[in-house]
């Protein structure tokens, strides 16, 4: 008996080392993520015509609204109308499926030919050598070509760019209006927003904010900075970093005497905004008057407060204010064995009248110009105000800087910081001292890579 | 007298609590009838109550209806349900019964398992099960609990079966019953109770696992309810009424499940062995 329990325990300890070894063999999986190595077949110039017309399935994986599904599948079908021997294996979900999911297909090898891209992940999935280089697609006349060169990466395009994005304000029209406040003027300052800010506030009921309280968000202190010449905060490969410290003690100072003075609304009910929820939504709760919006983003507003909303710009410095550029992309998978089929199929989807037609506004304002000017005339009001938007935002954007590469700490510690300062638990020199040491710091890690 | 003031007051206090529990289904359902503007509201319940968005987000898609989802969940759970528990009986029963060569060694390795977070192997599974080519089908989702329906379960009916006096199974043996007949008349009538336990609680996890879901079905055609709820939503636009009303009869074979199921349900988790 006493042996068998001796048995027992070493078989217990054999079996603790081999569940181990388990972890640890799914680990060393990471190369498997790795397919630089894969080849990339020639593209379609490069083809013999009768290689175009052979029997085809091309894998398209996206995401978005049951609409865009519904398009984009009537798409296809045209597609395949017109070169019948080309079939699709369509996959489709919502954004949070979307992103949970593609990083298991990205590490077993089995990402679909054409995939949907996103502005703030395509880095990372080009540097995981994912996205094939379509520099040679020619797209002369269909995307304007600041355009191209902007979402270039590294002087290669590896997303077709689908769409128009900009970064601008939305506002609550009829409140404003209603309590007799000047609207939002296009073209706006910082130092014009603060003041429309103070003024508002004296017009409005007690219990409603002008604008909300932007502490805590590093994008808006990194639209105050580039407006002022102070340029991005990192760089996109992550290596350079700069937190301008004038600036920023500037930005603050203003955001914490409106705090003082009730301008903005008090930490606590900042914390509880919650974007695009229809209860707690800082705009559409009706408690804060303005808020940013994006072109994608802005036409929820539109449903929650039909008729309601206005656009105006982000407040702008002499650089400049907010962003203008697509966000939303096509791509094409680097172990693809249909690279020339997936490019054409892309070139088409973009540029061609009757997929401009089936597709409509679902992904947002089309990319080429003739085909949203053939849309224009039936739009819905929604799709209107971001084109709004646009046409505002555009006129005083600066470039669009997402978080560098291993700044996804930062970005989380720079809102954890400032919470603080707007809770009066830490002071503001010490807040600049800690994030601009953190910021250093990983700007020093990725320089040694 | 001061019983039935007690017991009043006993009444009184429950119902409020229970009103307080029960608040949230309720606005559940008053803003599964509200338009997308009136959830901004205050209110619980909509000025004119819009059974549409039930109607409607019924047939969402042109070509399927909920019935259609629900049918592929019910199918899929049916598989889960009966490997789990069939599975899980055999394995426990050999686990507590049986003697065989390093019998300790691979109790613990099974139980090992239960420590081994799943994120490490949804890569290797996945390669594993594209190689086969049964991505987009439900045999990955059906398939694990045909080999012991988890180590959980497995745990739970052997503790159980230790339970069951060893003189039933020497009885059986006296009257020439072989393994299997002990397994098939004495134990795996005996563990019935634990049984509803296994297939209650087969059912509501894999009901909700999500993540499995939807990383291995990929066409409309073969979605459960969960994917076919995550339709409504995007990353900016959330058709909330149809969301919420669908996601309210989501819920509804879970609940009924619990309700039939509950006297055995309390039995499985109260009875810790027979007496002699």
């Amino acid at each position: 008996m006493v042996k068998a329990t001796a048995t027992g325990k070493r078989a217990a300890w054999l079996a603790a080392f081999l569940a181990c070894l388990l972890p640890l063999s799914a680990c060393s999986s990471g190369d498997v993520v790795d397919v630089r190595s894969l080849q990339v077949r020639e593209p379609a110039a490069g083809l013999p015509e009768a290689d175009m017309d052979r029997p085809v399935e091309l894998g398209f994986i996206w995401w978005g609204p049951t609409e865009r599904h519904m398009a984009t599948l009537a798409a296809l079908e045209v597609y395949t109308a017109r070169h019948p021997n080309v079939t699709f294996k369509p996959e489709y979900m919502e954004w949070e499926a979307y992103w949970k999911k593609l990083p298991t297909l990205a590490a077993s090898k089995t990402v679909p030919d054409v995939l949907q891209m996103d502005a703030a992940y395509i880095r990372d999935y080009v540097s995981r050598g994912i996205m094939a280089d379509l520099s040679d697609l020619d797209l002369a006349g269909i995307v304007p070509d600041p355009i191209l060169e902007g979402v270039k990466i590294d002087g290669k395009l590896y997303g077709i760019p689908l769409s128009h994005n900009a970064q601008g304000i939305a506002y609550n029209r009829a409140e404003l209006e209603a309590a007799g406040v000047p609207l939002p003027k296009p073209g706006w300052t910082w130092d014009e927003y603060f003041q429309w800010a103070r003024e508002a506030k004296a017009k409005l009921p007690p219990d409603r904010y002008p604008i909300g309280d932007s502490a805590s968000a590093w994008d808006w202190f990194q639209w105050y900075q580039a407006s002022y010449g102070g340029g991005a905060i990192m760089s996109p490969d992550g290596k350079a970093f700069h937190l301008d410290r004038e600036l920023f003690f500037r930005y603050h100072t203003i955001l914490a005497d409106l705090r003082r003075d009730n301008v903005v609304p008090p930490a606590d009910v900042t914390l509880t905004f919650l974007e695009n929820d229809p209860l707690a939504d800082q705009l559409a709760s009706g408690k804060v008057m303005t808020r940013g919006a994006t072109v994608g983003s802005v036409a929820i507003l539109e449903q929650y407060m039909p008729g309601q909303v206005d656009v105006v710009n982000v407040p702008i410095g002499p650089e400049g204010g907010g962003w203008a550029q697509p966000t939303i992309f096509l791509g094409v998978y680097a172990g693809s064995s249909e690279t020339a089929h997936a490019k054409r199929f892309i070139k088409w989807f973009i540029s061609d009248r009757e997929a401009g037609r089936t597709l409509g506004l679902t992904r947002g304002i089309p990319i080429y110009g003739e085909i949203y000017q053939e849309l224009e005339p039936n739009l819905e009001p929604k799709d209107r105000l971001g084109k709004v938007l646009a046409d505002i935002a555009a006129e005083y954007a600066m470039p669009f800087h997402a978080a560098g590469a291993g700044f996804t700490e930062w970005v989380d510690a720079y809102k954890l910081t400032m919470e603080a300062v707007m809770f009066g638990q830490k002071s503001l020199e010490d807040a600049y001292g800690e994030l601009n040491a953190l910021g250093e710091s990983i700007a020093e890690q990725n320089r040694k890579r | 007298m001061r019983i039935r003031m007690s017991s009043v007051l006993n009444q009184a206090f429950m119902i409020a609590f229970s009103f307080v529990m029960i608040y949230p289904v309720i606005w559940w359902v008053g803003a599964s009838l509200k338009k997308t503007e009136e959830l901004r509201l205050p209110t619980i319940w909509p000025e004119v109550p819009m059974w549409e968005n039930y109607t409607e987000g019924w047939s969402f898609s042109a070509n399927y209806t909920f019935g259609h989802f629900f049918a592929n969940t019910l199918l899929m759970e049916a598989g889960n349900v009966i490997g789990g528990v069939l599975t899980a009986a055999v394995v426990a029963f050999g686990f507590a019964r049986l003697s065989f060569p390093l019998r300790g060694f691979w109790f613990s390795l099974m139980m090992m398992t239960l420590m081994l977070p799943g994120q490490v192997t949804i890569v290797p599974q996945y390669i594993l099960y594209n190689t086969f080519g049964f991505v987009d089908s439900y045999v990955p989702l059906v398939l694990p609990h045909f080999f012991g329906g988890g180590a959980f379960f497995i745990f739970l009916l052997v503790q159980f079966i230790r339970g069951i006096p060893k003189d039933l199974d020497e009885a059986a043996k006296i009257d020439g019953a072989s393994v299997y007949g002990i397994f098939g008349r004495i134990i795996f009538p005996l563990i019935k109770p634990a049984l509803v336990t296994v297939a209650i609680f087969t059912f509501i996890w894999s009901w909700d696992d999500f993540f499995s879901q939807m990383l291995y079905l990929s066409s409309v055609d073969k979605f459960t309810v969960g994917l076919a709820l995550r339709m409504f939503i995007d990353q900016f636009e959330v058709q909330w009424g149809q969301l919420l009303a669908m996601s309210l009869l989501s819920i509804v074979p879970s609940v009924l499940i619990f309700f039939f199921a509950q006297r055995h349900f309390v039995e499985g988790i109260a009875t810790t062995g027979l007496k002699g």
